[in-house]
C-alpha cells in the first residue's frame, strides 16, 4: 500500500492516463449540431450585418507624422498591396492565425465548426498569395508556426516542415504531445515527456542526433534561449538548447551535435508549474512551491561560471513570470507574502540585478502581470486580454493600454515601438505607442472583427473582417 | 490541438472526480461538445481549459445531466475502447474519493491530479484561499478516515 497520498494520486494519475481519449470529431460534431439548432435563424442576419460592416471600414491613415517625435518612432502604416479574402465562412465561425517572419506570411484559415486549414504563405513586399500549401487534415487553434528557415503546422499527431519559399512540405515528426520542440541553428530539437531527446536537421529531416534519459536524468523542461513570442511548446534559440532535469540539473546542448556545453547543478525539483527560460548566460527557474503558504523562490543559474544565485526569495505569495530585462537585470511578477486573513497582497512587478540580486525598482501594476517583455532596457508587463503597461527602464509607468481581446494585439516592434489595439465606437483601432515618451499614435482602425495580428518591425498583418491586410509600418 | 493538449489532463481530472473510466470519458466528450458549441466565447476565456474542467465538475455533480449524457452517447457512438483494469489502489482511493462532498474532491483533483496550487484553486471555483485550504484539509481527513480507519495510520498515510 503506498505510505502518502501524493502516491496515492500518482497512481491514480497514471491509470488515467492510459484510459483511451475519444478523438475530437465527436465532440465537435455534437457541438455543430447544438449550434446550428441555436444559431440557425440569427446566421443570416449576422452575414448581412458582416457585409454591411465590412463595407463600410476601411483602414485610414492618420494625421502626417509630428515633427517632435524622434526618426525612429512608428507613425503610420501603409497598405501593402490588395486585401486577400481569408479562406472560410464569414462571421463568428471564421478562424485565421497569422505568423510573419522576415518577409513571409503564413495564414492558416478555416471553419470553427470543423475540417482543416488552408495554410497559404503570402509575400510581405507585394500583398500576393505566393504558394498554397493545402488543408491540414486537422483544426490547429495556435496555426502556423514561422521559425528560422521554416514554417511549423501542428496537424493532429504530425508536426510539419514546410518550406517557407515554396510552402512544399521539407519533411514532418510525431508532434511531441506535453513535450518541447526548439528550432535554432538549422536544427529542429523534439523532446517527448518521457525524457527522449532527438534533433533533426531543419531542411531534410535527417537525423543528427538523439540523447535518451531516464529517472533524475530526464529533462522536464525545454527551452532555446530567443524570446521571438514562442507559440504553443515551440521554442526558438541559437545554437544552443537548454534543458532542466528531474533532477534539478541544468544542461547546455549543442543544438547541432547534442553534446553539452555546460552543466550546472541546482536544488531545484523542477514540476509542471516550474517556469524555466534562458537567455545569454543565464537559465531562470521559477521554483514555485504551489502554496501561497509555502516559500517560492526564483532561481537564477550562471551558464557560463556554472553558479546558482537565488535572486528572490518569498516566504508566502505566489511567483509569477519572470524574464531577462537586458544585461545582468531580471523582471519578476509576483505577490509578496499574504495578508493576515490569507490573501494575497497586491501584485508587484521588479526589476532585479542578478549579480547583487539587489531590487532595482517595484511597481504595483493595477492586475497581475502574465507576460513581460524588454527592449533596450524598457519593459512591458502584459497582463491579458490586450492590456498592459510600460515602464521606463527605472520604472516610471510611461503608458498604460486597456484592451479586451483574444489573441496576440500587443507587444514590441522595435525598441522603440510597441503596438497595442484599442477599442473604438465602431471598431478597434491599432495605436503605436513610443518606448521614448509612451506617446500614442493611432496607426489605423480595424472593423469590429478582427482575427488577430501578427508582425515584424517592419510590417503588420492583421485579418479584419474576412480579409488579410498587411502594412509597413512608416517612421 | 487545444483538444489534443488538454483532452489527457481534462480526462484525468474527469477520472479523479468520478473514479470511472467510462463516466470520465463521457464527461469529456461531453464538456468539448459544449466548448465548441460556443468556441467563439470559450476561446476568449484566459482559461478555456478551466471553463472546460468547470463543465466537468458540474456534470459530474449532476446525476440527471450525467444520465442524459451517457444515454446520448450511448445512442451516438460505439463504446469506447476499454480501460485497464484498476489496481487494488486505485479502487481504494477511489471508494474514498467518492465519499467524499463534490467541493472537496474537487479541490483534491485540482491538487494532486493537475498539480493546482491553492491560490489557482482559488481562483478557478471562485472562492478564498481559506476555504481552499480547508476543503483540501478536510478532504484529506475524509480520505484518511476512508482509506485508514486507524486514526495514527490514517493521519500517517494522509499526510
Amino acid at each position: 500500500m503506498p505510505a502518502d497520498l501524493d502516491e496515492m494520486f500518482a497512481g491514480l494519475a497514471r491509470t488515467a492516463d492510459v484510459v483511451p481519449v475519444t478523438g475530437p470529431a465527436v465532440a465537435r460534431r455534437n457541438g455543430d449540431r447544438r449550434r446550428r439548432g441555436r444559431y440557425a435563424v440569427g446566421a443570416a442576419a449576422a452575414a448581412v450585418l458582416l457585409v454591411l460592416a465590412g463595407a463600410g471600414v476601411a483602414t485610414r491613415r492618420h494625421d502626417p507624422p509630428r515633427p517632435v517625435l524622434p526618426a525612429t518612432t512608428v507613425r503610420g502604416l501603409t497598405p501593402i498591396g490588395t486585401p486577400l479574402r481569408v479562406h472560410g465562412p464569414a462571421g463568428e465561425n471564421m478562424f485565421s492565425a497569422i505568423a510573419v517572419r522576415g518577409d513571409r506570411v503564413t495564414l492558416a484559415s478555416g471553419d470553427l465548426n470543423g475540417g482543416g486549414l488552408k495554410v497559404i504563405g503570402v509575400d510581405g513586399r507585394t500583398g500576393a498569395q505566393v504558394w498554397d500549401a493545402g488543408t491540414t487534415a486537422s483544426f490547429e487553434t495556435n496555426g502556423p508556426i514561422a521559425v528560422p528557415g521554416a514554417v511549423l503546422v501542428a496537424d493532429g499527431p504530425r508536426l510539419r516542415v514546410l518550406d517557407p519559399g515554396t510552402g512544399a512540405e521539407l519533411w514532418e515528426t510525431t508532434d511531441p504531445a506535453n513535450g518541447d520542440v526548439v528550432v535554432g541553428d538549422g536544427v529542429l530539437a523534439r523532446v517527448t515527456v518521457d525524457g527522449l531527446t532527438e534533433a533533426f536537421a531543419l531542411s531534410t529531416g535527417r537525423k543528427l542526433w538523439s540523447a535518451p534519459a531516464s529517472g533524475n536524468d530526464r529533462p522536464r523542461h525545454s527551452t532555446g534561449f530567443l524570446d521571438e513570442g514562442n507559440v504553443r511548446n515551440v521554442h526558438v534559440s541559437d545554437d544552443r538548447l537548454a534543458q532542466i532535469t528531474l533532477g534539478g540539473r541544468v544542461l547546455v546542448r549543442d543544438l547541432r551535435t547534442g553534446k553539452i556545453r555546460t552543466s550546472v547543478a541546482t536544488t531545484v525539483r523542477p514540476r509542471m508549474m516550474t517556469d524555466f527560460s534562458a537567455s545569454g548566460d543565464l537559465a531562470l527557474i521559477g521554483d514555485r512551491s504551489g502554496y501561497t503558504d509555502k516559500p517560492s523562490r526564483l532561481v537564477g543559474a550562471d551558464l557560463t561560471a556554472g553558479t546558482t544565485k537565488v535572486l528572490h526569495a518569498i516566504e508566502t505569495g505566489t511567483l509569477g513570470v519572470s524574464a531577462p530585462c537586458g544585461p545582468q537585470r531580471v523582471c519578476l511578477a509576483s505577490n509578496d507574502g499574504t495578508t493576515a486573513d490569507g490573501n494575497l497582497n497586491p501584485a508587484t512587478l521588479k526589476m532585479i540585478d542578478t549579480a547583487t540580486g539587489r531590487v532595482l525598482w517595484t511597481v504595483t501594476p493595477a492586475d497581475a502581470v502574465f507576460d513581460i517583455s524588454t527592449r533596450a532596457g524598457r519593459v512591458f508587463a502584459g497582463r491579458g486580454l490586450g492590456s498592459g503597461v510600460l515602464y521606463s527602464a527605472d520604472g516610471r509607468d510611461l503608458a498604460r493600454v486597456d484592451g479586451a481581446f483574444l489573441g496576440r494585439t500587443q507587444g514590441w516592434i522595435d525598441d522603440e515601438n510597441v503596438l497595442a489595439m484599442a477599442q473604438t465606437g465602431t471598431g478597434r483601432s491599432l495605436i503605436a505607442i513610443s518606448a521614448a515618451d509612451g506617446r500614442q499614435t493611432t496607426l489605423g482602425t480595424l472593423s469590429d472583427v478582427v482575427g488577430g495580428c501578427a508582425w515584424t518591425s517592419e510590417i503588420l498583418a492583421c485579418r479584419d473582417g474576412v480579409e488579410l491586410k498587411l502594412w509597413r509600418f512608416e517612421r | 490541438m487545444f483538444y489534443r493538449d488538454t483532452s489527457r489532463r481534462l480526462l484525468r481530472y474527469a477520472y479523479g472526480l468520478t473514479g470511472d473510466p467510462g463516466e470520465a470519458q463521457d464527461l469529456v466528450q461531453e464538456a468539448y461538445a459544449r466548448a465548441w458549441q460556443r468556441w467563439r466565447q470559450v476561446s476568449a476565456y484566459e482559461d478555456p481549459e478551466a471553463w472546460l474542467r468547470l463543465v466537468v465538475n458540474r456534470l459530474s455533480t449532476d446525476r440527471w445531466r450525467r444520465l442524459f449524457v451517457r444515454r446520448n452517447h450511448a445512442a451516438a457512438q460505439p463504446p469506447p475502447p476499454a480501460a485497464p483494469p484498476p489496481s487494488e489502489d486505485l479502487v481504494v482511493l477511489v471508494r474514498a474519493m467518492r465519499a467524499l462532498p463534490a467541493r472537496h474532491r474537487q479541490a483534491l483533483a485540482l491538487h494532486y491530479l493537475l498539480d493546482r496550487s491553492i491560490a489557482e484553486i482559488a481562483a478557478e471555483t471562485g472562492v478564498s484561499i481559506g476555504t481552499v485550504k480547508s476543503w483540501l484539509s478536510r478532504g484529506r481527513a475524509g480520505l484518511a478516515a476512508t482509506l485508514d480507519p486507524d486514526p495514527s495510520e490514517g493521519a500517517r498515510r494522509a499526510r
